[in-house]
């Protein structure tokens, strides 16, 4: 997949088209994006897909913080494996925000040679966002390029959404954000040294240094997959405060102990966890004893989780 | 003819890809915290390389205890076996009530003294002994309208529950160490515990959630029967885990027995229905004279009807 770093440098020609966020690229993302694909692919027409970073509502609004479902180079890895053929990745700015739609308009017409935008219902460009699916296909009368709404996939009655993503997020249910997502929620950073305090109990830890703007799952004890390069271990994490601890750090911790780990030193190694799902929330306990005896369950019921969960053909649902 | 509810135990011991086809019986499993329990039927799917297999009664993933799993053509009993009473060992926190009438909801007003007395507690459980009305919590699996209950909870809307009927047949107090209790419940199948934690808060005026479940009994079967999920991982290693598989039929062991002559045999295989005695009522289970399990009967009128055939 070709990744062009702003509209204004692309000259691309017979695309089909189409513009969104698509933080997380979830399951809704995922179908218009193949979807699209195949029909441009069809037709000799290159699918292009015209996505913004960061977030607008970021700019417009306030800085976000834990928010992120992914991160730009995920984000392009996931578009990529649709088959996409070109990913413009456009910085949004306040004088984006404010180019009236007719000259958006042209521009994709202009650099990309769009034929066919494929948008949501819903969507709307440009300056007060009055480049509505009506005035869209006004313009492509005039441009020579039709538009194809596309209706919003749902998942038990609910629509697919990034919002809804993050809240389930902050319940900590991860079954329910993979189902919404395609795919379980990852997380990847570089491995920090950390407080060190699990290899003194005999529970070595990863740290993952993450900033504060990626969404953190609530806070709590969760079953991961942790991947090394490429290799991947089954593994217990722990987003939170650490309150059992006195000096708490101000932020989130995330820290993930290796099943059976068996690499070498992986300190500013990049780590990615899969969630898989959340064993229980955060808790205080009374002392080391009953912390340690607690990560034993955990750790325990963690690789019968992996266990279960690991693919094969005994996921098919019987009748 | 083959019978897959033989209680002779032949199906057992040596398993080729031909012989797994025929196993049939019931995994008693005691369900770590942590795991769904379709989690623990996929570990048994794959340890044992049968994919015809299925819990019954769920358990959710933050209680443990009792899971039997069906395997092989057994999973046919699941209805019956799912029916079957419960018996749980419930840990409950007085004082504060939440959504989710547990400890993953979010707390609905701040946590109020407990001013109840050991004695008072134990007097009220009593209240709750019998048959009785139970609203299912907001956040559980049954469906409102097509849609389960706890995807409307989570979006917000206001999910309005029939109650239903359910039966207590004991509920004990096993511990006291206010503000959590621990209490034994004897019930029939489909009562919420955690509706039952949330009612005594709102009689007992203070609110009070589920903190802790362990599933101690499954019609039949008691933590006594079940293995661990560790010790039954460490029998798929060795290839001896059939020594934990239970002869389906044992499953309705304590149900009524109806024994039947080769021409009943006949007629019930077939479908056809077969006299009753004065006073027979509900469900029974048909067994052949070599003791195998035939078919489930139920009383209509002064007949026993097949319910459901398993040999034929």
């Amino acid at each position: 997949m070709q990744q062009l770093p702003s509209l204004q440098g692309a000259q691309l020609s017979k695309t089909w088209l189409t513009i969104g966020v698509f933080d997380g690229v979830h399951l809704g993302h995922q179908k218009i994006l193949k979807d699209l694909t195949a029909a441009a692919h069809a037709h000799g027409a290159a699918a292009v897909v015209l996505s913004f970073f960061p977030h607008p509502v970021e700019v417009l609004h306030a800085p976000v913080h834990y928010f992120y479902l992914s991160s730009p180079a995920g984000k392009a890895e996931h578009i990529a494996a649709l088959g996409v053929d070109t990913l413009i990745t456009q910085p949004f700015s306040p004088a984006l925000a404010h180019t009236p739609a007719r000259d958006f308009v042209y521009l994709l017409s202009s650099r990309l040679g769009m034929q066919q935008l494929w948008v949501g219902h819903d969507f709307a460009l440009g300056h007060n966002r009055a480049g509505n699916i009506p005035a869209l296909i006004e313009f492509g009368k005039e441009m020579n390029f039709t538009v194809h709404p596309v209706d919003p996939v749902r998942l038990n009655g609910e629509i697919v959404s990034s919002s809804r993503i993050r809240a389930l997020l902050g319940e900590g249910n991860m079954d329910e954000t993979a189902r919404f997502l395609g795919r379980p929620y990852s997380l990847d950073g570089e491995v920090t040294g950390g407080a060190g305090r699990g290899r003194g109990l005999g529970i070595p830890t990863a740290n993952l240094a993450l900033g504060d703007k990626r969404a953190l799952p609530a806070s709590g004890v969760y079953v991961t997959w942790a991947t090394l390069g490429n290799r991947r271990w089954g593994s217990v994490t722990n987003i939170g405060v650490r309150p059992t601890f006195v000096d708490q750090p101000a932020a989130p911790v995330v820290e993930t102990h290796l099943l059976d780990y068996d690499g070498g030193g992986f300190y500013g190694e990049i780590l990615r966890l899969d969630f898989i799902t959340r064993l229980r929330a955060e808790q205080k306990f009374s002392g080391v004893d009953e912390l340690l005896a607690q990560i034993h369950r955990d750790i325990a019921a963690g690789r019968l989780v992996l266990a279960a969960r690991a693919d094969g053909w005994w996921d098919e649902t019987l009748p | 003819m083959q019978n897959h509810f033989s209680s002779s135990g032949e199906s057992r011991g040596y398993m080729d890809q031909n012989a797994t086809n025929l196993v049939s019986g019931v995994l008693v499993v005691d369900k770590p915290v942590g795991l769904t329990s379709h989690d623990v039927v996929q570990i048994i799917r794959r340890g044992t390389g049968i994919r015809r297999a299925g819990h019954t009664g769920t358990l959710d993933p933050r209680a443990s205890g009792v899971l039997v799993v069906l395997i092989g053509p057994a999973v046919r009993l699941s209805e019956f076996v799912s029916a079957e009473d419960k018996r749980y060992q419930a840990t409950i926190r007085l004082g504060s009530s939440t959504d989710t009438y547990d400890a993953e909801g979010i707390t609905q007003e701040p946590e109020v003294q407990v001013n109840v007395t050991k004695e008072q507690f134990t007097e009220l459980l009593q209240e709750f002994v019998g048959e009785i009305e139970q609203t299912p919590p907001p956040y559980s699996a049954v469906k409102v309208q097509g849609q389960r209950a706890y995807d409307l909870a989570r979006r917000g809307e206001e999910v309005d529950l029939a109650p239903r009927i359910i039966h207590v047949h004991s509920l004990e107090l096993l511990e006291w160490a206010s503000p959590e209790v621990v209490v034994d419940v004897h019930c029939s199948s489909g009562t919420y515990i955690r509706s039952l934690a949330n009612d005594i808060g709102e009689k007992l005026g203070i609110g009070a959630h589920l903190v802790g479940l362990r599933r101690t009994r499954s019609g039949r079967f008691t933590l006594r029967d079940a293995v661990s999920l560790r010790r039954l991982r460490e029998a798929f290693e060795t290839g001896t885990w059939a020594q934990f598989l239970i002869p389906a039929a044992e499953a309705l062991a304590d149900w009524p027995a109806i024994e039947l002559d080769a021409e009943m045999l006949e007629k019930v295989r077939n479908g056809h229905r077969i006299p009753a005695k004065e006073g027979d009522h509900g469900l029974a289970r048909a067994v052949s004279e070599q003791g195998d399990l035939v078919a489930v009967l139920e009383v209509d009128g002064n007949e026993w009807q097949p319910r459901k055939v398993f040999m034929s």
